[in-house]
């Protein structure tokens, strides 16, 4: 079976992140071993509905042919998609993309730039760095999102905040209800000057509005971040996943086989994009 | 792979292909309302292989307007997937070598190591292919610029070749498949002077190309100019936002996809159709459009088919076949618009040049 051929899943949980945002905990009706990368993606949908393409968030288990897909109810597909009840079976197709640079993270500092739902691609990235935090240096995690109630992964980002080996930065844009996080309200970009990250020896990772990566890049590339130690996973409405329907194209690039995670010198130079 | 090259005889040609009418589809060029175009043959005597142009190239019967890819049927479970049909082997006859080399790039667009395309493939595989020499220019071709014609030159993606001499054609051969099909014809075999006339041939027709673009540091250029005032003008003051340019161009590849359901509410087909860069809604995500206007869309198309291209497959998307221009209903020419281009690179250069001799001297 290739990842461009049609399999089905079906769904085995399902998690409340925020009112309109859900987790799916998926298993393929196929027994069979799965095996993805943090950040990419699998193309989901159901029969006389059509496909998305929707970044894992969780990290493949070994051994196992489950993986958890976050899925905002916003558009043609997800809002049927955001209907699925337990043990109902979806379509899919994946997984595709390159995903994070996984190999290039260790022996540095990594900076993590979320923003909304931007985090889930960016969670199994940093279950990853965490299984291997003895490899990496410093983790630091700036995470935005517009209200306290829009903020997902509630007990992972608690998780996190009270671990010591990595050093969070929780904002809102506003600050609408108490949380037992500890939060700040602003932008994501007015936090990162405050780091104590070494610029030469940093990687940075972002993933949410491009407008909001868009700042960020320029912000980091002015404190002197080379633009290829910062990378951006991109978001384009795609219909194959595989290079061929070309929706997804940004210059020269395919985002759904070059990317969706690029390095930002290597998109930015292309039109038609806000970086 | 084998390769070899005949003489036939036009009085043996048709015969021949009537012969191979029975096992195939026959498919090439016949004149409909006083245009060419592409499509299946009841009889061989149809065959207009002294064709200029078509409209739509021979593409549309191996990459179809619009086909099915996933088949579904409704269980008490949710859904099950239903195996697909096969293609039905067919012969696409008197393809001009532009549209030759529009099927490679097809090829390396749908054919990539480890993301070959279902359908593409399998109607690929299913077509014999019989290219045919062009003996004149169109008013609008280019293929001589883009290194696409008016000989075909690549020892790839066709079973034969036709080169009009008169009263028969030189037949060139490449692979088994083609060797089967000839073999019972007996043919008398090409010599050197039958290739020096169909080189005579090929550069007769090169002389009287009216439209030439220079390619030499098209890629750079283009990419550079990115912002150039000429998108904007040409798309603002011409383009209509039709879509015929990438309607008729035989390497245009962008599809997009529908699920239909059966009136039984049971069977559903997952459908993709070709799907053009120009429409509004190409490039939409969710909460906005990343190319909203239309000097972006027609940039997209300008600058992918003359340089982004070349970084994406290793050759150009454009295969100077002038269709896009000829189908245009304002006639933008792509052509034009990467020489406005090069000119303000010239006088770029010009000034730069005039700057360093006034800070020498």
């Amino acid at each position: 079976m290739d990842s461009i051929d049609y399999q089905m899943a079906q769904v085995l949980d399902i998690q409340m992140e925020t009112a309109a945002i859900k987790s799916y905990l998926f298993t393929c009706v196929e027994s069979k071993i799965f095996r993805f990368s943090p950040g990419q993606f699998n193309m989901i949908g159901l029969p006389g509905v059509g496909e998305a393409a929707i970044s894992f968030s969780s990290l493949a288990i070994p051994g196992s042919n489950q993986f958890t897909h976050t899925i905002a109810g916003v558009g043609n597909v997800t809002r049927f998609l955001e209907r699925l009840e337990i043990g109902r079976r979806v379509l899919f197709r994946g997984p595709f993309g390159r995903g994070w640079p996984i190999e290039e993270i260790i022996g540095k500092d990594l900076l993590i730039v979320a923003g909304g739902i931007g985090l889930a691609p960016l969670r199994s990235f940093l279950f990853y760095c965490l299984e291997n935090r003895n490899r990496i240096r410093d983790v630091v995690l700036v995470y935005g999102a517009r209200t306290t109630d829009d903020m997902v992964f509630a007990k992972d980002l608690a998780d996190w905040q009270a671990r010591d080996d990595i050093e969070t930065i929780y904002c809102v844009d506003q600050y609408n209800k108490e949380s037992s996080l500890r939060l700040q309200v602003g932008l994501v970009t007015r936090f990162l000057e405050k780091l104590e990250l070494d610029y030469r020896n940093t990687l940075a990772f972002l993933c949410g509005p491009e407008i909001m990566m868009r700042f960020v890049a320029r912000n980091l590339l002015f404190q002197g971040y080379a633009g290829d130690q910062i990378y951006v996973s991109l978001e384009r409405r795609m219909r194959c996943g595989t290079g061929h329907c070309g929706h997804c194209q940004i210059g020269a690039k395919f985002v759904c086989q070059d990317g969706p995670v690029f390095q930002y010198s290597d998109i930015s130079r292309f039109a038609d994009t806000l970086l | 792979m084998y390769t070899d090259a005949f003489l036939i005889e036009k009085d043996q040609f048709s015969p021949w292909l009537e012969v191979l009418h029975q096992e195939f589809r026959l498919i090439g060029p016949i004149e409909e309302n006083g245009f060419y175009t592409f499509a299946e043959i009841q009889s061989v005597r149809d065959l207009a292989l002294n064709y200029d142009t078509t409209m739509l190239g021979p593409r549309k019967f191996i990459y179809h307007p619009e086909e099915k890819i996933c088949a579904f049927r409704k269980t008490p479970e949710g859904f099950e997937i239903e195996p697909l049909g096969k293609a039905a082997p067919q012969i696409l006859v008197g393809v001009h070598s532009c549209d030759l080399h529009a099927i490679l790039v097809l090829d390396k667009v749908f054919l990539k190591k480890g993301f070959q395309d279902r359908n593409y493939r399998m109607w690929r595989e299913a077509t014999v292919i019989m290219g045919i020499h062009c003996t004149g220019v169109c008013p609008n071709c280019f293929c001589a610029s883009m290194g696409t014609g008016p000989l075909f030159e690549p020892k790839e993606g066709y079973d034969f070749l036709l080169t009009d001499f008169g009263d028969r054609y030189l037949i060139e051969l490449l692979g088994e498949r083609a060797e089967k099909f000839i073999l019972p014809l007996k043919l008398q075999r090409a010599t050197e002077s039958d290739f020096k006339k169909k080189q005579e041939i090929g550069r007769k027709v090169e002389n009287q190309f009216k439209k030439k673009i220079d390619t030499t540091h098209l890629v750079d250029i283009i990419l550079r100019n990115q912002n150039h005032p000429v998108w904007k003008r040409t798309a603002e003051e011409l383009c209509l936002g039709c879509t015929n340019c990438t309607m008729v161009c035989p390497t245009c590849f962008c599809y997009n996809q529908k699920d239909e359901i059966g009136f039984d509410l049971i069977h559903y087909e997952r459908k993709r159709y070709w799907d053009s860069c120009q429409e509004l809604h190409f490039a939409q995500v969710h909460g906005g459009n990343f190319r909203f206007t239309r000097m972006a869309r027609l940039r997209q198309f300008v600058t992918h088919k003359l340089a982004t291209w070349v970084e994406q497959f290793g050759c150009f998307g454009c295969i100077g076949c002038g269709r896009c221009m000829t189908w245009c209903p304002t006639g933008i020419d792509l052509t034009e618009i990467a020489k406005e281009i090069m000119v303000t690179e010239q006088n770029k250069t010009i000034r730069m040049s005039e700057a360093q001799q006034f800070e020498n001297g």
